[in-house]
């Protein structure tokens, strides 16, 4: 069953999402699970939208039910985009995380994300009790060199419109720290996001949380790029799994739309089986 | 207020969707509008587009529908693995129009509407227009960025498929324009003494804007003003383009025979303004002919084919809002 709802968050929005209930319990999930996916930021999110639902819809039919939703300034929940911040957003996902223990009641609960989703999750696991797993699909661990790349967009519509740059980056930083908005392929980019975007940086920190978490690395190379083993080794210790996927990037457009990703879909279903005692 | 929704479609599929109920409902007759999909992106549209266009609606009196079709968005559905342009030209051919129906169905069930109109961007624009066609009870249509023309299959290269897109006689124009400015700037000849410029490209690009420049200017020269007397427009094409949708025309015909109210919207940077103008607009409606009362065509300065910037969203509102406010005023 899946029902769509508002939820309100703690800052007394309203969230959008959708519970995918699972309809019964499969054999190979000896406890209650739920999985809650945290979306990327900016057209990613539409792009990768149905490769989600299918996801969930995957999941849901070996017994774990899913939680999607879209953070405050997204999708149908209230705000604009712009309004909200990395902070909003990970007070988002922790409303989620209470709002799935109240509607499921699992006794596992594993939180996943891709891309900016997955840092966002990254962010909402540290110091989180609550949780059981996380899941980063093509995680970005530099969210500060991501932001600071999509100026380039900005560049090239000035292209488009004026056939030469007006403001270079360095001068678009400058109108955001003046709280001017710089358009981003149709998103406002400026303050808080911005500046909380610069601050995180998986690949010189480390995560602080100690729950088992599972990369994956979606490319047409098998090998594990270099920023993902970097964090193997800096986080040696943690219970921390990296597979490779040689799946098409669903964030960004593709000529083919859209192939099944069974290699993907199983390759994370057999990580939350393994994590889920089996 | 906002609702999500769930409804069954004709393949007793679940789609979703989410209504939009005006808070203020003083008008004595309902009026509603429903957002089709663009293309095969989820319900709230490329850049949070509908959404933000829905809850403006909302806000000034309407009551919105959005929806996701069969195998998009949140719906139920599968959907079908296939190059992109195919899954275009599907839409243009009509893939939604079963859906979309449905979707009209029970927002008409829910609400008692006295008036519909239909809105669509891109591909859900060309789906609004087929439904019109057929449905008799529609008012009206707003139809941003329509396309007249198919996407073709994409050639081996992305710049292939940028030459391929030069289809129209303004374009052209604006092309051989640019390139002769070119010529003369510093910036050019410094490139081309660098070897930074990529010739292949450069001549493939100028030789089709000159050849598109002279075919559309020799048909203008010796096509006769195409009259409704002389042309079975719902039957024959006006234009010779191999790629022009016939669907388009007959179903634009059939919705002015059933007198609905049209709002066409274009973006000045999108080469789908350009179509519509060489393909169809300077063909059939030209200054005095017969479908004048019927509609009405925008061009929004500086926006792109997704409408993206907030100055163009601003002005987006703005056009939504007069056009609204004079064709179908809320009555109270």
């Amino acid at each position: 069953m899946e029902t769509p709802f508002f939820l309100k968050n703690s800052r007394s929005n309203r969230i959008f999402a959708i519970l995918h209930s699972a309809d019964s319990q499969d054999d190979s999930f000896r406890k209650k699970t739920a999985l809650i996916y945290c979306h990327p930021l900016f057209e990613e999110h539409q792009l990768s939208h149905r490769i989600s639902v299918n996801f969930a819809r995957y999941l849901t039919a070996y017994g774990c039910s899913v939680f999607r939703f879209n953070y405050f300034g997204d999708g149908e929940s209230d705000g604009l985009f712009e309004d909200a911040s990395i902070k909003s957003r990970v007070e988002d996902i922790q409303s989620a995380i209470t709002e799935v223990q109240r509607r499921v009641k699992p006794e596992l609960l594993f939180l996943m994300g891709l891309r900016t989703g997955a840092t966002l999750a990254m962010l909402a696991a540290q110091n989180c009790q609550k949780i059981n797993g996380l899941i980063c699909w093509a995680p970005i661990l530099n969210m500060g060199e991501y932001i600071y790349n999509l100026l380039r967009e900005n560049m090239s519509t000035q292209m488009t419109v004026h056939k030469k740059i007006l403001f270079d980056r360095e001068k678009l930083i400058e109108q955001i720290n003046q709280g001017i908005f710089v358009d981003v392929k149709g998103y406002n980019l400026g303050n808080p996001l911005y500046n909380q975007s610069l601050e995180i940086d998986f690949t010189k920190h480390t995560l602080n949380s100690q729950v088992p978490f599972l990369f994956v690395q979606i490319s047409n190379m098998p090998k594990v790029e270099k920023h993902l083993e970097e964090f193997r080794q800096r986080h040696n210790s943690y219970d921390l799994t990296i597979k490779t996927v040689t799946e098409q990037k669903m964030w960004v457009p593709q000529k083919m739309v859209y192939p099944s990703y069974t290699e993907l879909f199983s390759a994370t279903l057999s990580w939350i089986k393994e994590k889920a005692c089996l | 207020m906002e609702r999500p929704i769930k409804f069954i479609n004709n393949k007793k599929e679940s789609l979703f969707g989410m209504f939009y109920i005006p808070d203020q409902q003083t008008a004595s007759a309902k009026t509603g509008i429903l957002i089709s999909v663009d293309s095969i992106k989820p319900r709230i549209g490329t850049c949070r587009l509908h959404t933000i266009i829905a809850r403006y609606l909302m806000d000034i009196g309407y009551y919105v529908m959005c929806f996701d079709p069969s195998g998009i968005g949140d719906s139920e559905g599968t959907f079908e693995q296939k190059q992109i342009y195919e899954h275009y030209c599907d839409i243009q051919q009509g893939k939604y129009l079963n859906d979309s129906k449905d979707a009209l169905d029970f927002f008409k069930a829910e609400f008692n509407l006295s008036q519909i109109l239909l809105f669509g961007i891109c591909g859900g624009a060309i789906s609004m227009l087929s439904l019109a066609a057929q449905e008799s009870g529609i008012s009206g249509l707003i139809l941003l960025a329509i396309p007249v023309l198919f996407d073709g299959p994409e050639n081996n290269t992305n710049q292939d498929e940028q030459v391929s897109k030069i289809s129209s006689e303004v374009q052209s124009k604006m092309i051989i324009s640019d390139y002769v400015q070119k010529l003369f700037g510093l910036e050019t000849w410094k490139k081309i003494l660098s070897f930074k410029i990529n010739w292949i490209l450069e001549l493939k690009t100028v030789m089709k804007a000159v050849k598109i420049f002279i075919i559309k200017s020799t048909q203008k020269l010796f096509r006769p003003l195409i009259s409704k007397k002389k042309l079975n427009l719902e039957k024959v094409p006006v234009s010779v383009n191999p790629k022009y949708n016939m669907g388009f025309q007959s179903a634009f015909i059939r919705s002015i025979k059933q007198k609905n109210q049209m709002l066409f919207i274009f973006a000045e940077f999108d080469h789908y303004t350009w179509n519509f103008k060489s393909e169809f607009q300077d063909l059939v409606l030209v200054p005095g002919n017969p479908f004048e009362p019927f509609y009405e065509i925008t061009i929004l300065k500086k926006a792109n084919h997704i409408f993206s910037s907030t100055e163009t969203q601003t002005t987006l509102k703005e056009t939504l809002s007069s056009w609204l406010s004079r064709k179908f005023p809320l009555e109270t």
